[in-house]
């Protein structure tokens, strides 16, 4: 299965491309796979919606790997 | 520790020791508590009955990174409640060193005054000099006056002139007037007050130094390290600063363009983070894009942005700026950002409220949206008191009223940060009812891995935040160490307890800062405050937000349980 990434992350720009997952992956699993630390280095959007930990990516997904900053 | 009193109607002032009930009370805490029990909620704001409060947090000049923030408060001429208004730079740090907690400003006066502050006690001069200037112009004689390292707070013409939108500057590191007070109005309580500037002189006076310093440094390591450990703290904000937000904002449909009419802006790359951290290191110079506000800040999200020749045009470009002052405008230049903000800088007023207001007019068809060189005139009318510039002045709200405009962001009359509501459900919670009216600062959730777009879940979340987020203010501390510190409050009780030798629990700070809410609800109520005020302008709940396809539909009575008549904030 294929899911789509884009990585505003500035030194994780090579995970922005196509990737090939399993069947039944989470998009935790898949953030941590790319070590990635859930909830600390990037927010996470799936087709443009935050998505919880839980949630079981599909064919064509495509992740967002946002810069977890505030502004002020 | 001590508590300056000063009457600027008769010229006069007093020290008092801080009262026991009031010794762990620091920051927005201290001047909560003093503006609750000491200003009649009902009072004019620029009258005689409203003090102006300025307080150090409690770790405020212990040196501990990015912990040297001072808060400002009064009763709020913008919203008719009660204010808090914090920034970093290096005044606050001064003025611990010289053994006050806070300032108590009284009275009022016609004419204008420059406060300095010293180890002898307070000296009142005639400020007639530094009048009718611009900031950076006004810093530069009270440097040539008092010495290159003194602290300063000072307004602008805008706080001379007692404008909804005036703020009160204090200067970076580097001696430069850019850091800001800035919402509220608080700018025109001091004008109101005569007061033009405050100096803190601390020379020849002793270092603070921690009372307990085993357990200080002890924490300060396992605090220090967590800085730089977290990515957002150690790699984010050094290398992109809040700019980094701008991008993602943009793709969760939330970044205010043209007067919040949508969330997502067709120019977004030309002004993000990105583009202004290549911008920065192309031009070289003065520049660069990483810069810290106070010493010692190991975050160092702040940045100087050089012109084409590499010469310094202002600190900081920041996420909100870039927000109200370019998208918010559309317009999606950098350069043409950068001039509006320095311009706000050295008018001294609130970059938010008055890119807000530009963008009503806009809104109102006064000029149109992109048209830079319209909104420049805009800030130089109101540089030379013209009318146009008066208006813009007042704010958000007064440029709606005037202009018969229904499409107007703000609550409680203070304009929204860069956040459009629709699409960040939890800051829509926090704008309806936060005390402070909009403000991100007052109850941040963006950061949260939870579905923005969802109404389900968001009351809460703002709730905590505005429970942290008060944490923060209180101690003095930069909310943009919450990353890094986390939910570990024992870190930050311990290093309390080291810096002033009192026993102080996580839970200790907790409810300190639920209290804090609690002191503001109350105020606002006295000032007739009602659950009607804790709500977003009607059209956010009606009118779709384009580029996320949502409306604000959190539920009303959930949120007022929070409000100003719920009050079970925390
Ligand atoms: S993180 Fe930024 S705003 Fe906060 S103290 Fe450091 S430089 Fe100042």
């Amino acid at each position: 299965m294929q899911v789509k990434v884009t990585c505003m992350i500035p030194w994780r720009s090579e995970l922005t491309g196509d990737h090939q997952i399993p069947d039944g992956m989470t998009i935790r699993e898949f953030v941590e796979e790319k070590e990635i630390a859930w909830d600390q280095e990037a927010l996470v959007t799936v087709n443009d919606r935050i998505v919880q930990e839980s949630y079981v990516l599909k064919e064509g997904d495509h992740i967002y790997l946002l810069v977890p900053v505030v502004g002020g | 520790m001590k508590i300056l009193r000063i009457n600027m109607s008769d010229l006069t002032y007093r020290e008092e020791e801080v009262p026991a009930d009031k010794l762990l009370l620091g920051g927005r805490a201290l001047t909560s508590r003093i503006i609750k029990e000491e200003v009649p909620a009902t009072c004019h704001p620029l009258g005689p009955n409203n003090k102006l409060v300025l307080s150090n947090g409690v770790l405020t000049a212990s040196m501990a990174s990015s912990a040297e923030r001072t808060s400002l408060g009064g009763k709020s001429p913008l919203t008719g409640g009660i204010k808090e208004s914090n920034a970093g730079g290096t005044a606050g740090l001064k003025m611990g060193r010289l053994g006050l907690r806070a300032i108590i400003f009284e009275g009022i006066r016609d004419d204008f005054y420059t406060v300095y502050i010293d180890k002898d006690g307070v000296r009142f001069e005639k400020a007639d000099d530094l009048l009718g200037k611009r900031v950076s112009e006004s810093a530069q004689l009270i440097y040539e006056k008092y010495g290159k390292n003194v602290g300063l707070y000072m307004i602008g013409v805008s706080g001379e002139r007692k404008m909804n939108t005036a703020a009160m500057a204090n200067a970076d590191k580097d001696g430069s007037p850019t850091r800001f007070c800035g919402r509220g109005g608080l700018g025109a309580v001091a004008g109101a007050k005569g007061i033009k500037a405050i100096v803190f002189n601390d020379e020849g006076v002793e270092k603070n130094r921690p009372k307990n310093p085993d357990v200080y440094k002890e924490a300060l390591k396992q605090y220090s390290l967590s800085l730089r450990e977290n990515p957002g703290t150690g790699k984010l904000f050094p290398e992109l600063g809040t700019a980094a937000m701008v991008r993602s904002t943009n793709k969760l449909g939330a970044l205010p363009t043209r007067n919040f009419s949508t969330g997502s802006f067709e120019h977004y790359k030309s002004i993000s983070g990105e583009t202004l951290r290549e911008i920065i290191l192309e031009r070289g110079g003065e520049g660069t894009p990483t810069h810290n506000c106070m010493p010692g800040c190991a975050i160092r999200c702040s940045n100087i942005y050089p012109d084409k020749d590499g010469k310094a045009v202002t600190s900081p470009i920041e996420y909100e700026n870039i927000g109200l002052l370019g998208s918010n405008l559309g317009i999606g230049d950098m350069d043409q950002i950068v001039e509006l903000n320095r311009l706000c800088n050295e008018l001294a007023v609130d970059t938010i409220e008055t890119g807000a207001a530009i963008g009503v007019a806009m809104e109102a068809g006064l000029l149109e949206f992109g048209d830079f060189e319209g909104a420049r005139q805009l800030l130089l009318d109101l540089e030379a008191d013209k009318p146009m510039g008066r208006i813009i002045g007042g704010g958000a709200e007064l440029v709606g009223k005037i202009y018969g405009v229904r499409k107007v962001p703000v609550v409680k009359g203070q304009a929204m940060p860069a956040y459009d509501p629709r699409s960040i459900k939890g800051l829509g919670v926090t704008f309806a009812t936060s005390p402070q009216g909009a403000d991100h600062t007052a109850g941040q959730t963006v950061r949260a891995q939870v579905d923005h777009h969802s109404p389900e879940g968001q009351v809460k979340i703002s709730q905590k935040s505005q429970v942290v987020n008060t944490i923060y203010d209180n101690l003095g501390l930069c909310y943009f160490a919450a990353g890094a510190v986390g939910p570990n409050l024992d870190m930050l009780a311990r290093l309390i307890t080291g810096y002033i030798g009192v026993e102080v629990t996580a839970d200790d700070i907790k409810n300190m800062a639920k209290q804090t809410l609690k002191d503001e609800h109350e105020f606002n109520r006295m000032a007739g405050f009602t659950k009607a005020h804790d709500r977003l302008p009607e059209h956010f709940y009606e009118e779709e937000n384009p580029a996320s396809g949502t409306v604000f539909d959190v539920d009303q009575e959930e949120m007022e349980a929070i409000g100003v008549e719920g009050n079970h904030a925390g």
